[in-house]
């Protein structure tokens, strides 16, 4: 969760109560050319700042807020290149009225898990396609809600032109023999304006005739979707499907015309006793289903739905470096996840995921153990392994790449000085032949409670294919934390990559600079 | 279970009639027919007169409609060999242009080209009669279907101004076989940029049937420019297609066979012509021309 996330409101009285959150970010471009940190960013604009200023007012008559966004040579929409604009990002006018709740302006929600439509806001990976429009939620009683949303997706300040509306239905039910299910559908609507089109027809009239096809102003994308609990057990299913519509094809070289299909079930067994142990099953297919409000788009721009890698998402700096980035058209994932309790002061954790794409060519592997041993209530220590087999040509569109493998050896340390103070050290040593070469990372970071946050640390390529330089990528960092409000100050240093926020990935490029940061919540 | 029919009912808005969507060239690649050719003349042709297309959007049973073909009669009377008329008989405001039941008498003339032509690129007007200039947008309209009163105000315009394609036709006819071979020629008297394409058509005159009017119906009502057939795509041939390109002096000759049908009714050959129509990538016509077969 960020920072600026909001808290209890702080001030209120008998009509209301008001609330907010500030983040404000400032960079400081340094152009370096080893690591290719020499973008617009490094050569023209040289400094940028970021943020938001967010406000709620809540009472019975009404829920009311807003958001101002300002971006001045802010790199957070397009990493590569200095973006500057301000304004309202974000209104809303909520009113429940009993049953029914209505809101109108722009509008975060989901159907389900997402898989056919999720609007939702991650500006740290420059995603915020909310619906600029309406939404009614109903609740005849409180097993049963129904939402239907109608609007344009917002882009930037604007919005792009064509229409989605949609609506979906969850149902809980109370069974026999303590089983619990909630079952859901979805149906969505996009319809593309007349611009739009023109853009895609005049694409498929430069094709060659045998690869020309007419689009659909009209998509309809439908799920039904059922999680149901009996005892340990809990068994999750969902299924949807995409009509037929316009997407890129596997090169992203051409629009081709083609039905899509989503489907993902998990199975989850938790048991607590003297020994805990807790396993999860998950599986997943994806077949043509990118959902974009525009065709012409691409990256994570004009997303409609939401799908997430559900691999194992990694927060260790080496252990992240290569991600399973969606592969919205052509993916089939199995997951599965063990954790085992021994007992208080011994933990294991085991994860291996297989990710494949088109022909059943691996995309992506995963092994993962590790051990948390708790020696006293100061002492932690978390020792593990991991070992990644990344398909590079494709997940980083690199045609040619070899295949990546890595064997990643990590250790995290957490020793509580005393009350106030703590220490944590981590370490990954990321071995691989291919790619970059390998790394070590050591990172070091001490907190004095309840004021301050330091830490420091160095990634080095200590193994780098032939022909290239060991370079250094420190990391600095200092935080002063007084009530809910904090400033940080970085350094930071890091190689081109994939940036993940909930299992979403952006690729971006180098960065070196510095970093000021200011967060607060009211 | 009245929350579950507002589900449904929910759901159902989202659905609705079938789409049509936009105009994609399915032309095949031409095979070149004999006399096909293009070359670069060494001369510059000096620009013939600037034509005009008026596609009347009619019906059978439309009553205004017999004013606007005298409208267009009247405009094509004061120009001689300059206006084009296509007689287009579509699908859409069936109340117009449905015949009917047989034993009513009114005579079929919709064809699904002409249908095309209106929906798709005379913007569909949801009245008749109107009508296309040239297919353009003019200046002060929504629509490119134009009310009849205004048609000779635009056509005046278009007619002022100076053609960047030369456009000929010539027909040969074998009364034996009933096979027509036309062979358009193009010769662009200035650089044009974009795309050209060409689309060439039949149509007939002196066509007695019935006809509604504001007041009657008139049996022997005589039809001109029926629309019949579209020898190339609704949407016209690509004619800047690598080698030829739309430079000044560049000449392109196409040539175009068609046996002219029997059944379900015979075209007569003597009422019949041919129609070329040039237009640009915003469909906009250039030039157009029309000669007799016989």
């Amino acid at each position: 969760m960020l920072a600026y996330s909001q808290t209890e409101p702080t001030q209120s009285n008998n009509t209301g109560t008001f609330s907010g959150s500030f983040y404000g970010n400032t960079n400081a471009f340094i152009r370096d050319t080893k690591i290719g940190a020499t973008t617009p960013l490094y050569t023209q604009a040289l400094s940028a700042v970021e943020g938001w200023f967010n406000a709620n007012y809540n009472s019975k008559m009404v829920n009311v807020s807003l958001r101002y966004d300002f971006y001045h040579n802010s790199n957070l929409l397009q990493p590569n290149m200095p973006y500057s604009n301000s304004g309202i990002g974000y209104w809303q006018i909520n009113k429940v009225v009993e049953k029914f709740d209505f809101s109108v302006g722009y509008i975060y929600d989901q159907f389900g898990s997402g898989s056919i439509f999720r609007a939702y806001w991650e500006p740290l990976i420059g995603i915020d396609n909310a619906i600029m429009g309406a939404r009614v939620i109903f609740k005849p009683d409180q097993n049963l809600t129904i939402k239907a949303i109608s609007g344009k997706q917002k882009y930037r300040f604007g919005s792009f032109e064509p229409i989605v509306k949609g609506v979906n239905a969850e149902q809980s039910l109370s069974l026999k023999h303590n089983i619990n299910t909630t079952l859901g559908a979805g149906l969505l609507n996009r319809t593309l304006d007349i611009t739009t089109m023109k853009g895609i027809a005049d694409n498929i009239n430069s094709y060659d005739l045998s690869d020309r096809f007419v689009p659909k102003y009209n998509e309809f994308a439908y799920q039904a979707y059922a999680t149901t609990y009996i005892k340990d057990f809990t068994i999750g299913l969902e299924y949807a499907k995409k009509s037929i519509d316009i997407i890129q094809n596997e090169s992203s070289s051409k629009m081709v015309n083609r039905e899509g299909e989503f489907i993902q079930g998990n199975l989850s067994w938790s048991h607590v006793g003297k020994r805990g142990i807790g396993v999860n099953l998950q599986y997943r297919k994806l077949n043509n289903f990118e959902f974009r409000v525009s065709p012409l788009e691409n990256g994570l721009t004009a997303l409609v739905n939401y799908l997430p890698s559900i691999t194992r998402q990694n927060t260790y700096r080496l252990m992240a470096r290569y991600n399973a980035v969606t592969q919205f058209n052509n993916e089939q994932t199995t997951q599965c996840d063990i954790t085992y309790t021994h007992n208080e002061k011994n933990l294991f954790q085991l994860n291996g995921s297989l990710v494949t794409g088109k022909n059943n060519v691996t995309l992506f592997r995963e092994v993962y153990l590790d051990w948390l041993h708790q020696y006293s209530d100061k002492l932690k220590l978390l020792l593990g392994l991991q070992s990644i087999q990344f398909n590079q040509a494709i997940l980083q569109g690199e045609p040619g790449a070899e295949d990546v493998f890595t064997l990643t050896p990590f250790s995290e340390l957490n020793y509580d000085i005393n009350s106030k103070k703590s220490l944590r050290i981590e370490a990954q040593f990321l071995s691989s032949k291919q790619d970059s070469g390998s790394f070590v990372n050591v990172m070091i970071d001490f907190n004095i409670a309840p004021h301050w946050s330091f830490s420091a640390g160095d990634m080095i390529n200590i193994i780098p294919k032939s022909g290239s330089d060991k370079i250094h990528f420190y990391t600095l960092f200092a935080a002063y934390t007084e009530g809910p409000s904090r400033v940080a100050l970085a350094y930071v240093k890091q190689l081109a990559g994939f940036n993940c926020n909930g299992g979403i990935c952006r690729f971006e490029p180098a960065f070196n600079g510095v970093k000021l940061t200011l967060s607060s919540t009211f | 279970m009245k929350k579950y029919i507002l589900i449904l009912c929910l759901a159902a808005l989202l659905n609705a009639c079938k789409e049509e969507g936009p105009y994609i060239d399915f032309t095949p690649t031409r095979i070149k027919v004999i006399g096909d050719t293009d070359y670069v003349s060494s001369t510059l042709a000096v620009p013939q007169s600037h034509h005009v297309l008026l596609e009347d959007i009619t019906g059978v049973k439309c009553p205004n409609c017999p004013a606007s073909h005298d409208v267009a009669k009247n405009i094509s009377d004061a120009n001689p060999g300059r206006i084009v008329i296509l007689a287009l008989h579509g699908y859409t405001n069936p109340i117009f242009t449905d015949p009917g039941a047989a034993a009513l008498g009114f005579t079929d003339f919709r064809d699904s080209t002409a249908n095309y032509i209106i929906t798709q690129l005379l913007d569909n007007p949801s009245a008749l009669p109107q009508g296309g200039i040239n297919r353009k947008l003019f200046s002060g309209e929504t629509k490119r279907f134009i009310d009849y009163s205004k048609w000779s105000t635009y056509i005046g315009q278009e007619l002022a101004l100076i053609t960047p394609v030369n456009l000929e036709i010539t027909n040969t006819y074998n009364a034996t076989t009933r096979e027509l071979t036309s062979v358009v020629k193009m010769e662009l008297t200035q650089t044009l940029t974009g795309d050209l394409y060409l689309s060439v058509g039949i149509t007939e005159n002196n066509i007695i049937a019935k006809q509604k009017d504001p007041t009657t119906t008139i049996v022997n009502y005589v039809h001109n420019h029926i629309f019949r057939k579209m020898l190339t795509t609704e949407a016209g041939l690509k004619i800047n297609k690598a080698p030829i390109t739309l430079d000044a002096k560049q000449v392109v000759i196409r040539v175009f066979k068609y046996t002219l049908p029997s059944l379900p009714v015979v075209w007569n050959a003597s009422n019949c012509n041919t129609v070329a129509i040039l237009h640009d990538g915003n469909i906009n016509v250039v030039q157009c021309a029309e000669k007799k077969i016989l």
